[in-house]
């Protein structure tokens, strides 16, 4: 016998946001634990400190519990919130840069890389970590930012086009050629090391 | 061409080759034809690149996690601003419990009910005794605490203990040593966490006992438990850590995992959320765990599996989360965690449960939440519960 339980997929991220829009406020803690974290995430790599990003959270969180009644289409919550924040975190910065008078439209996304075996040798962390980064960072900000998305946030092409301001088929190409770039990046350089310690041996 | 300085590479090294890395990052037909072939002409390399590319996944970006203080505070102000704001404030008292809860409870599972079934339908774990919290120093003297307990030791051997109700700093200046050991003792129905005075961060559930010394040793840091904790190591290279129970040794140098290791219970294990674990049992050579896998042992030997991590440590959210299992194992999981004796008839025991339950502080809540769910009715007789099929 097998009993199915309607809580069984609180993971699901469709069911948790229609719990939460019924009004059930133990699906809205479980969207905070679930969601807190990735959105840390993603506002550090958009260049913001903790303690802001703590405070734009915190507002994205009680807009979403405030606005419950008329989010019955939203397709992701994920990148619902993710943009919600992004919103956020431009209007902070347009309020900083307004300040201090610098025009600085161009996000620019960051990236820490790190490594979490924790039985290989520092050294060896330190090199993975500056081997992974520094192909990241032979991209765009834009295609970093894609990146990260797709395949660190697990965001669909549709959900980052949203979240970009862009289409999903240039979210494609764009991610694709950032692909291309990673492949491409120091080839002939590596073709000639190569090339050079075949030649000692 | 190349083979040859490949063939002297072993894993870190592969995981730290730029070429290597660019075809687990951005892999074309090109690279896998290279690395194919090589592992073909190479075939006793074939670990290494397993290995490697295993390194390579474990990789993270922008790896930022607020602290279980940071979250419990920014979530008990955005409650905060919501209940000013006059929205749902009845509900909110309900979901704060939750994010009370979120530090200290901890839940997981017992199998003794699983392969020895009890022989009178009691589904209990609660034994007569002490109800309250022990910590003994290393003097031998002993204090108590009534409720459940944060307490945190430092580096000079300093102890401050935090309760719901006080906050009290015990002792001052405990002496460098391996003898100089502490036990903490919590009892079924009562859930604590220690910080270490490495800074290593203990999540201890009902039932345990852990002894451990108020300082570490220069060489090593060493515990030894019989029950069940989840714990976040503080990384020092040169100062493993190794948790000690009946059966097993765990030595990591920094990593997050969790450790079920009663004595009365016929299996232990560990599971591993981060990083990599290396387990010694008895006999037999030393087993490396991978994030997301559990290691079962038991009397007729052991055996790892690929596991989803989070229904062994659901207690991170205050829920518990199974699949597939049986109303009585998680009953049994209630009775420890609520300290109160559950018995429960035979059809009801075998029904099948797959999902969630958030653990409230009053047990009542939890039992309406499970008839609501389940096809069974409970009732309390003195401190009993029992439960029976609809």
């Amino acid at each position: 016998m097998y009993v199915v339980d309607p809580l069984r997929n609180m993971e699901d991220e469709a069911s948790l946001l229609a719990r939460f829009l019924k009004g059930d406020d133990t699906a809205f803690a479980l969207i905070y634990r679930k969601y807190a974290n990735p959105l840390l995430s993603y506002g550090m790599g958009l260049g913001f400190d903790r303690e802001t990003l703590k405070d734009a959270i915190h507002d994205v969180f009680c807009k979403l519990y405030a606005n419950k009644s008329f989010l019955g289409n939203i397709k992701s919550l994920k990148s619902y919130l993710f943009k919600s924040l992004r919103n956020k975190l431009i209007n902070i910065h347009k309020a900083q840069t307004d300040r201090i008078d610098i025009d600085g439209n161009e996000s620019h996304f960051t990236v820490k890389v790190t490594v979490l075996d924790e039985l290989i040798r520092d050294e060896d962390r330190i090199q993975i970590q500056n081997g992974v980064e520094k192909y990241l960072n032979c991209l765009t900000s834009r295609q970093r930012e894609a990146v990260y998305l797709r395949f660190i946030q697990d965001l669909d092409y549709e959900e980052i086009a949203v979240l970009l301001d862009m289409s999903p088929h240039g979210v494609r190409k764009l991610t694709s050629r950032a692909i291309i770039r990673i492949r491409e990046h120091n080839k002939l350089l590596l073709f000639l090391l190569f090339h050079l310690q075949s030649l000692h041996l | 061409m190349t083979d040859k300085n490949y063939s002297k590479f072993n894993a870190s090294d592969f995981a730290a080759d730029d070429f290597f890395l660019k075809w687990r990052m951005a892999a074309d037909k090109e690279s896998d034809r290279f690395w194919t072939n090589f592992i073909e002409s190479n075939p006793w390399k074939k670990d290494d690149i397993l290995s490697a590319i295993r390194i390579i996944n474990s990789v993270r970006i922008n790896d930022y996690q607020f602290t279980q203080d940071e979250l419990l505070t920014e979530w008990t102000r955005i409650n905060h601003s919501i209940k000013k704001k006059g929205v749902g404030r009845k509900r909110l008292v309900y979901t704060l419990s939750i994010a009370s809860s979120l530090t200290l409870l901890l839940i997981v599972s017992y199998f003794s009910f699983f392969t020895k079934p009890a022989p009178d339908k009691l589904i209990t774990v609660t034994q007569p005794g002490n109800k309250e919290i022990q910590l003994t120093l290393p003097d031998q003297s002993s204090v108590t605490f009534g409720e459940n307990a944060d307490i945190i030791y430092d580096q000079e051997g300093n102890i401050t203990v935090t309760t719901a109700k006080k906050k009290e700093l015990l002792t001052t200046g405990a002496v460098k040593g391996a003898l100089q050991m502490n036990k903490l003792i919590v009892p079924p129905g009562k859930i604590s966490s220690l910080t270490l005075s490495d800074g290593s961060k203990i999540w201890i559930n009902s039932g345990t006992v852990l002894e451990f010394p108020s300082v570490f040793e220069d060489h090593q840091r060493k515990i030894k438990i019989d029950g069940e904790i989840y714990i976040e190591v503080s990384r020092n290279e040169k100062n493993p850590f190794i948790v000690s129970t009946s059966s097993f040794l765990v030595k990591v140098l920094g990593t997050k995992f969790n450790v079920s290791a009663y004595n009365e219970d016929p299996v232990q294990r560990i599971v591993l959320v981060r990083g990599s674990v290396e387990v010694k049992m008895k006999s037999g050579d030393p087993v490396k765990l991978e994030p997301d896998e559990m290691l079962s042992l038991s009397e007729t030997g052991f055996h790892s599996e690929k596991v989803d991590v989070y229904d062994y440590i659901s207690w991170k959210d205050g829920i518990f989360r199974f699949t597939g299992e049986p109303l009585e194992r998680i009953l049994t999981r209630l009775s420890r965690h609520y300290d109160v004796p559950i018995t429960c008839d035979d059809d009801a025991k075998r029904i099948q449960v797959t999902g969630k339950l958030a653990l409230f502080d009053d047990l009542t809540t939890v039992l309406d939440n499970i008839t609501v769910i389940l096809p069974v009715t409970y009732e309390r007789e003195n401190n009993k519960i029992i439960i029976s099929k609809k």
